[in-house]
Order: structure tokens, then C-alpha cells, then sequence
């Protein structure tokens, strides 16, 4: 963090590692900072719900990393956030993160995901609109575009999809008919199939889109997304369609929805807590950054998530937060930054084929992949549903992290390569698995296992158990 | 109606006190990935003009009448093992929308993504299997085309083995731990595994008991007769020399034995036959290896008593078009090719020794009896004793057939088992 002072880098290590104090949970509940927190402890009042003790900053730092930026914090970022003495750590820390490049290449993922980005079967978009696709997205989060604009942007795009990369949207849709188009944009505007919307609306939303063609040109690949009525002419359905849209309160409700969904998970949460953020989410313009700055510094997300009680009920009123695996992107950008040994990934078909190297967040293609994003669920991106994306853990999910030739060598080469000169490997992988140094318990089982087996053998073993462990596969 | 006749078929036999014919419990699949020639396998033309045929020679087999081409010589000694379908096609000559149409039936566009074949018999047949490894495996690369499952779910998506077969040791991703480690020191780290896990002690939620789950399933797995499958290192080296000591050649011998630990679907993703240039060179050298290790399965799995249970199958998405593109960039290469192509089918009760369709005389377009993608897959999943016709369950959400309606040709019962003949109860 660029706010935080050198001189208060004082050894966290030594002082987490001298008291062995909870690492997970600080004392009490967070306290309410904002109008929004406020509504919360009303309504957890109303509710009788009690939340869950506030995250500690080890558990505050790792999470805010890999919500916003897709991967876990290097150790000195974690260093950095623990140390700071500021008591608007967290606000700036996530001011400065939604800043970044990293957020809005990871926020593009996620639209990337429902928008299906994806230059094959069965969406066949082709690697070039693909990449104009994601990057057109990128741009507009970069810019923090109000987020009904963007949504304009997409119902009323027209031209070639080489050189707008809004008019993808209508090619994305597997089959091209005013039926699916509709359904298309029903999921994306309104969170709903289009059967599940009153007869009549789905009728006009059919009727809107009945004008679209596609027609090819001399160039391989490129088609044009048109609309047989002129748009020029201002009498094109889409133009009033658009308008109406983004003004209904369920636009603003399944902006919310999903956008929760990114940060929480796919967990259910109470209707009015959703419908508070909508309200606050049009009266700040359709801001996402303001959205996701709301939610990212509220008490609902400052919440711990160990707690007594009933765990159903506290996760759907947003007072615990929720354990989930960490998504296969994140999980497989968090592997590569700690080990140093970055991935691969590539596309065989269509051909040329398509080789990437760098973060999976960033990969602008959904056909672009590798062996360990399939496994762990990285979504297909055919339907663009929530549901393509999977976090259950598995037993080939697990074999793959327990012996897998890939990690093996991985974790050989950060222990015997990246951390060859390091003094006290213990504690340094600590904080690159776990974002915190070690506990003193945890030194204290160390050496207790150590002197039965050998500590350099149970060191060469530490980045394989850290990395097996449930507090680095999760996100708490 | 078609079942009707088959059952009035089948009634007087079984009165006769003919043995009935027993379904197949697995398959082996051998993906010829990119799109094999078929000129240069299954359907030779040597009469053919020189810019169709590059002066290579059709060769008999140990069928009278059928011949293949010369750069099979062991399987046209097998020929008897298995049947040629000279007449596969469908119209869609990009790999992708290919690969689908071959592995699900389906013309894609649908909305939806269906299962592939691999999947659909892991989810039938896998209710009786209760082995170690999943019921679905390929060898040893992903297809990745789509998402096999497809609708049914991530519990039927494939294991994918990586490693290479031939190396010194088959070193399966996941089931094999990494070969510098003792038992000791597995069992050490997973010792230290629950001694460190300060965070699973406190939180006690739902998600994180599918965690222990998921890892005891994982070391039963381990420590299992899974690891013991994969080590070819139990087969003599006459054997791995049989199939030839390549990476193509292993795996056909893994899949073996896959087959004897009741895997119900095993693919083996042959790679790098995409020949766009350099046609006959890349044959060459795949046909080489293809021959040798598709000859030894077979005649391995039937010396063993296995060929009569397991289906063998083989095919790309497509062929290569007969006309062979001399000109640059591809100075001798065949394209993509569906109009008109070539696959193989063996074991499960179909009948070997025979052919079916005829294609032109540049195998460029089928004469007689083509052969659709759904007739193809429909055949394997009946001989698999799964009705192709009925519903997908009810928890996919999704009315239809598990494939679309067989073609008018229909599917291949001119090779299902004779009465009496094939696997007897």
C-alpha cells in the first residue's frame, strides 16, 4: 500500500508469532461506518441475527485481494496493509485496488463469463472479435463507464464485430433469432430467462430485437450486425427499448445481484438487502466502482467467517461472510505468483491456434485454456450462466494439487529456487500461502514434528502442506 | 415398430435355446484428432488418378475381398476383428462444430450443449461400475473441443490422465505421487496436513466437510488398485514392445488395462493428424504407429477374452479431401473432408469382416449406405444396452432423446451380433 509509512514496518511476524492470538477473528463485530452498515444492523436487529466477529487484517488484506484483484497479496503487500497504523486502511486499500488495471482486467473475466466471450464452439465468436470483445469491455471498466451506458452500448450496437466490439453481444448468442437474442438480453439486463418474464414483455422484447441481420463481408471472419430499421433515423425499437431498460428497478437489482454474487459467491441473499444497494446504486448514476466500493468496505463484508450459530440464516442476511474454493483463475494466478512459475495457456482451434502466457484473469478468450482451469471449474462460458462456474472441490481436484507432476515441480522450484536465500523459509511461506506469518502454535508444531521427523524434511514438505491446506484453497 | 421386430426376432430364438447376446461393459475410443485420410487408411484407392492418389498400393487383408492400405499391414491382419465403415458423413468440415456433431450426434446450434458419447456411457454404465478411477477417462491429453459433459455435469467430465506412457514411469496426474517421495514421507505430510490446519479447526461450515470428502476419495484413489493400472511396468516387455514403444502405442496398452479394471469408457485422444501440409510424411509416420498399436489391442483384448465386452472404435471428425493440394503453401497436403469417410468399429458383438458403404472411386462422396454421425454413436450406446431414443433424466432439465433420430439408412445392424453368436450369458 503506497500510504503507509516505512517506519511502521515493524515485525508483524514477531508480534503475531510471540501472542498466540486469534488470526482469523478480531474481538467484537465490525462497527457500522457507513448509511449502508447502518441499515444492516437494523435490519440484523429486525432479524435477531447476530453477526460474526470482524475478519482480522490477515484475513481482511488476503480477501480484498482476491476479490478486486483476482489473486492473493505477495507478502509484502500483506506486510504493508497489517503494518499500516492508518484507521481508513481498508477504504484506501480498496480506493487503490479498484484503481488498478488488475481490478478491471479480473472485472472483465467476470463479465467476460456472462457475456461469452468465447471464440468457439458453440459460441464462435473468433479469436479476433473475441479480443476486440474483452478489450472493449476492459476499457469500459477501466474507465468506469456508468453501467447503464454500457448497457445501451450493447442493446444498440451495430457494424462489424472486428471493429465494435459492443456488437459481439448479438453474436454471442448461440442461435441467431429474435427469441434467443431476447432471452440474451433478458438474462443480462433483468436476471431472467425471458419465460420467466410477463407475456407481454417478452413479446416486445422479441418484437426489439426482430430487425437484426448479420451479413458477412470480403474480410475472413468479419460479419456486420445490422438493423434493417435505421438507427440513424431514430426509429430503430432498441433506442426507447434502452432507454426504459436501464431505467426499471430490476436493471439496477440484477446489476446488484451479480455484482454480489462476484464479491460473495453464488449465495442467496435477502431480497431488501439487495434492493438498499439498488436503490443506492441509481441514485450514485449506475457507478460500479461506487458499487463495489459500498460493498467492499460494509460491515457485511468486514465480517468475519467463523462464527457460533445458525450459518444459513447468517449467510443469507449478509452477517457472516461466506467460505467458498477459491475460483479456478484466482487459485491458478495465486500458484503461479507464489511459486514464481507462471502458466500457459493456449487454444488448438480455431487455427491460427492462440498461445497466451500470463494471468488467467486476464485471458480474453474462453477457449483459450489449459488442463488445470478445466478441472477446477473455470466456466465454458456457453451459456453465460452464473451456474457454468464451479466451486465444489473434488477428488481429482484434490489428486491434481496432492501429486500432480505440475505442482510438484512447482513447489520445488519455490522452495529450492525462490527461496533458496530466504533465512526463515517457515515464516516466508507463510505469508506468500496464508497472507500472515506463522502463529506461535504453529511454530510450536513445527518444531514438535520436526524433531520426529527430520525438520529439513518437514520443511521440504511445508509448501506442499500449505498449499493442500483449507485456509489456502478457501476464501474466508 | 423397430423394436417390435426385434423382439420378435429375438422371442423364437431364445424358444430355440439360442444363447442371447450379451451387451458390451466398455469402450475404447480411439479419437484420431485433426482428421484422418481416409485414401491412406480404410479405403484405399489405388486406381485412383495421381493427383488423388500418390502412388500408394491397397493391400488384402485376412478377410477375402476387403483391402486396406498398405500402410496398415498389421491391421489388415486383424481385419476379421473389426468392421470398415467407408461411408461416414456430415457437412461440417471445421474441427470444432465436426468434433461435436461426431462426439454428441448433435448439429450444434442447438442452445445447448450436449453430452458427448464418452459421457453418456460413463452415466449409464457407471451405475454398475464401482472401481477406483472415475468412469471416464481419456488418454492422455484433453480433448478440449467443449465441455464433454455437457448438461449432465461436472461428475461425468473426464479423468485426465496427462503424463506420457511411454516414459520410464506413467506418471498419471494425481493418482501417482511424485516419484522421489517414500511412503513414509506421504504419510508424514498428510500427518502435518491435519496438524497445521488451524483454520478447518475453527471454522466448521457445510463447504468445507466437502473438503474431507473430496480427499478421503482422493487417497481411497491413491492408495487403491488405481495407481496399479496405470503401471506398465507390470507388463512384460514383450507386450509394451508389441504396441510399440511410443507414446501412442502405451497408451493403447493403458487403455488395456483400464478396460480390465471395468472402466466403462476410455478414449484415447490421438493427436497430430491434421496433415493441411506435409500430408504423406505425417502419415507415414502415424499410420506406422497407429497400425502396430491398434493391431496389438486387438488382438490382445481378444486373446484375453475381452474383445466380445469391449467396443473399439475409431475415427477422427472427419477425413481429407481426395484431391491432394500440391500447390504452395501446402506442397502436398490433403484438407478437411466430410462429405465422405472412414471409421472403424470392433468388439462389443459387432461383427469384424465387413464393410460397409461404398464410397466413389476417389472415396470422395458415399455410394451406397452413408453412414450419419447419430447412426454411428446410437449403434455403440445399443450394443451398450442404453436405448439411444430414450429421454435424458429428468434432473437435466432437458426433453429429448439421449441422440436424435437415427438416419433413414439407420444404425449398423447389418454388423450387430448374429444369434448365438457374439457374448454369451
Amino acid at each position: 500500500m503506497k500510504f503507509c509509512k516505512p517506519a511502521v514496518f515493524l515485525a508483524a511476524t514477531a508480534i503475531l508469532s510471540l501472542f498466540s492470538q486469534d488470526v482469523y477473528l478480531k474481538k467484537a463485530p465490525p462497527a457500522p461506518i457507513s448509511d449502508f452498515d447502518i441499515f444492516l444492523y437494523r435490519y440484523w436487529k429486525q432479524q435477531k441475527v447476530t453477526p460474526a466477529n470482524e475478519a482480522s487484517d490477515c484475513v481482511m488484506v488476503r480477501r480484498l485481494y482476491i476479490d478486486l484483484a483476482g489473486r492473493v497479496p505477495t507478502p509484502q503487500e500483506a506486510l504493508d496493509y497489517i503494518n499500516c497504523r492508518q484507521k481508513r486502511k481498508q477504504q484506501l486499500l480498496v480506493q487503490e485496488l479498484l484503481e488498478s488495471e488488475e481490478h478491471a482486467m479480473f472485472m472483465t473475466m467476470r463479465l467476460g463469463d456472462e457475456l461469452r466471450i468465447k471464440s468457439e464452439f458453440p459460441i464462435n465468436l473468433w479469436p479476433n472479435a473475441a479480443f476486440l470483445y474483452s478489450r472493449t469491455i476492459f476499457d469500459a471498466i477501466r474507465t468506469n463507464m456508468p453501467f447503464d451506458a454500457f448497457a445501451q452500448m450493447l442493446i444498440c450496437a451495430d457494424g462489424s464485430n472486428f471493429r465494435n466490439g459492443y456488437v459481439n453481444f448479438y453474436r454471442a448468442v448461440p442461435v441467431k433469432n429474435s427469441i434467443e437474442t431476447a432471452n440474451a438480453f433478458a438474462g443480462f439486463l433483468f436476471g431472467k430467462k425471458l419465460q420467466e418474464l410477463p407475456a407481454a414483455e417478452q413479446k416486445r422484447l422479441i418484437d426489439t430485437f426482430a430487425h437484426i441481420r448479420f451479413k458477412s463481408t470480403r474480410e475472413w471472419k468479419e460479419e456486420i450486425v445490422y438493423s434493417t430499421v435505421p438507427f440513424s433515423a431514430g426509429s430503430d425499437p432498441r433506442i426507447e427499448f434502452a432507454r426504459e431498460s436501464v431505467n426499471s428497478p430490476e436493471f439496477a437489482e440484477a446489476a446488484v445481484r451479480r455484482v454480489w454474487r462476484w464479491i460473495f459467491g453464488n449465495c442467496e441473499v435477502d431480497k431488501a438487502i439487495i434492493e438498499r444497494l439498488a436503490a443506492d446504486f441509481r441514485d450514485k448514476d449506475f457507478d460500479l466502482r461506487a458499487l463495489l466500493y459500498e460493498i467492499c468496505t460494509s460491515t457485511a463484508y468486514r465480517v468475519g467467517s467463523i462464527s457460533e450459530g445458525d450459518y444459513t440464516q447468517k449467510l443469507k442476511y449478509a452477517a457472516i461472510y461466506p467460505v467458498r474454493r477459491l475460483d479456478a483463475e484466482v487459485l491458478a494466478d495465486s500458484i503461479a505468483q507464489i511459486t514464481g512459475v507462471p502458466y500457459t495457456y493456449s487454444s488448438v482451434i480455431p487455427e491460427p491456434f492462440s498461445y497466451y502466457h500470463g494471468r488467467a484473469a486476464a485471458l480474453p478468450d474462453g477457449s483459450i485454456t489449459d488442463r488445470f482451469l478445466l478441472l477446477f471449474g473455470r466456466p465454458s462460458r456457453d451459456s453465460g450462466a452464473w451456474e457454468e462456474r464451479k466451486n465444489t472441490i473434488t477428488a481429482d481436484q484434490r489428486l491434481y494439487l496432492f501429486n500432480s507432476a505440475d505442482i510438484n515441480s512447482r513447489l520445488q522450484k519455490l522452495l529450492w529456487q525462490k527461496l533458496k536465500k530466504e533465512k526463515d523459509k517457515f515464516n516466508a511461506l507463510f505469508l506468500l500461502f496464508y497472507s500472515r506469518p506463522p502463529t506461535g502454535e504453529e511454530r510450536e508444531i513445527f518444531n514438535t514434528m520436526g524433531k520426529k521427523v527430520k525438520s529439513w524434511k518437514l520443511l521440504a514438505r511445508m509448501p506442499w502442506i500449505l498449499l493442500n491446506s483449507r485456509e489456502f484453497l478457501y476464501q474466508h | 415398430m423397430k423394436k417390435v421386430l426385434l423382439l420378435a426376432a429375438i422371442i423364437p430364438m431364445l424358444m430355440l435355446g439360442a444363447k442371447e447376446v450379451k451387451t458390451a461393459k466398455s469402450v475404447i475410443e480411439i479419437w484420431v484428432w485433426g482428421g484422418p485420410s481416409q485414401l491412406e487408411t480404410f479405403d484405399p484407392k489405388p486406381n485412383a488418378p495421381v493427383e488423388y492418389n500418390n502412388g500408394y498400393k491397397a493391400i488384402p487383408s485376412n478377410v477375402p475381398g476387403i483391402e486396406v492400405s498398405e500402410m496398415l499391414p498389421r491391421l489388415a491382419k486383424q481385419a476379421d476383428k473389426y468392421s470398415i465403415i467407408r461411408t461416414m458423413t456430415h457437412r461440417h468440415n471445421g474441427h470444432e462444430t465436426a468434433s461435436y456433431l461426431m462426439q454428441t450426434g448433435r448439429e450444434p446450434g442447438a442452445g445447448k450443449v450436449f453430452p458427448a458419447i464418452g459421457a453418456l456411457v460413463a452415466f449409464y454404465k457407471g451405475k454398475d461400475y464401482h472401481g477406483d478411477l472415475p468412469p471416464y477417462v481419456i488418454l492422455t491429453k484433453p480433448k478440449g473441443r467443449f465441455a464433454e459433459e455437457g448438461f449432465l455435469g461436472e461428475k461425468f467430465k473426464p479423468l485426465v490422465t496427462g503424463g506420457n506412457p511411454n516414459a520410464v514411469r506413467f506418471s498419471v496426474d494425481g493418482i501417482t505421487p511424485p516419484g522421489n517421495l517414500t511412503k513414509e514421507d506421504i504419510n508424514m505430510q498428510f500427518e502435518a496436513l491435519e496438524k497445521f490446519d488451524s483454520f478447518g479447526k475453527k471454522c466448521n461450515i457445510p463447504a468445507l466437510k466437502d473438503f474431507d470428502s473430496a480427499g478421503i476419495n482422493a487417497i481411497r484413489k491413491m492408495n487403491g488398485s488405481a495407481a496399479k493400472v496405470f503401471d506398465l511396468s507390470l507388463e512384460t516387455p514383450e507386450m509394451r514392445d508389441r504396441y510399440g514403444r511410443n507414446e501412442f502405442g502405451q497408451a493403447c496398452l493403458a487403455a488395456r488395462r483400464l478396460v480390465e479394471a471395468g472402466v466403462p469408457y476410455v478414449t484415447i485422444n490421438a493427436q497430430g493428424w491434421d496433415s493441411h501440409k506435409k500430408h504423406f510424411e505425417t502419415m507415414k509416420k502415424k499410420t506406422a504407429e497407429m497400425d502396430q498399436a491398434v493391431a496389438a489391442l486387438l488382438e490382445d483384448l481378444a486373446a484375453r477374452g475381452l474383445l466380445d465386452t469391449t467396443i473399439v472404435w475409431w475415427s477422427g471428425e472427419f477425413g481429407r479431401t481426395p484431391k491432394i493440394q500440391w500447390e504452395a503453401p501446402w506442397n502436398g497436403g490433403r484438407n478437411h473432408y466430410a462429405r465422405c469417410f472412414s471409421a472403424i468399429i470392433a468388439g462389443g458383438g459387432f461383427q469384424g469382416g465387413k464393410v460397409i458403404g461404398v464410397s466413389d472411386a476417389v472415396a470422395g462422396v458415399p455410394v451406397s449406405r452413408p453412414v450419419a454421425p447419430q447412426d454411428l454413436l446410437g449403434s455403440i450406446l445399443e450394443r451398450c444396452g442404453i436405448d439411444p431414443d430414450s429421454k435424458f433424466p429428468e434432473f437435466t432439465g432437458v426433453d429429448a432423446s439421449l441422440l436424435p433420430k437415427e438416419s433413414k439408412e439407420g444404425r449398423l445392424r447389418e454388423i450387430y451380433p448374429r444369434s448365438g453368436k457374439g457374448v454369451e450369458k
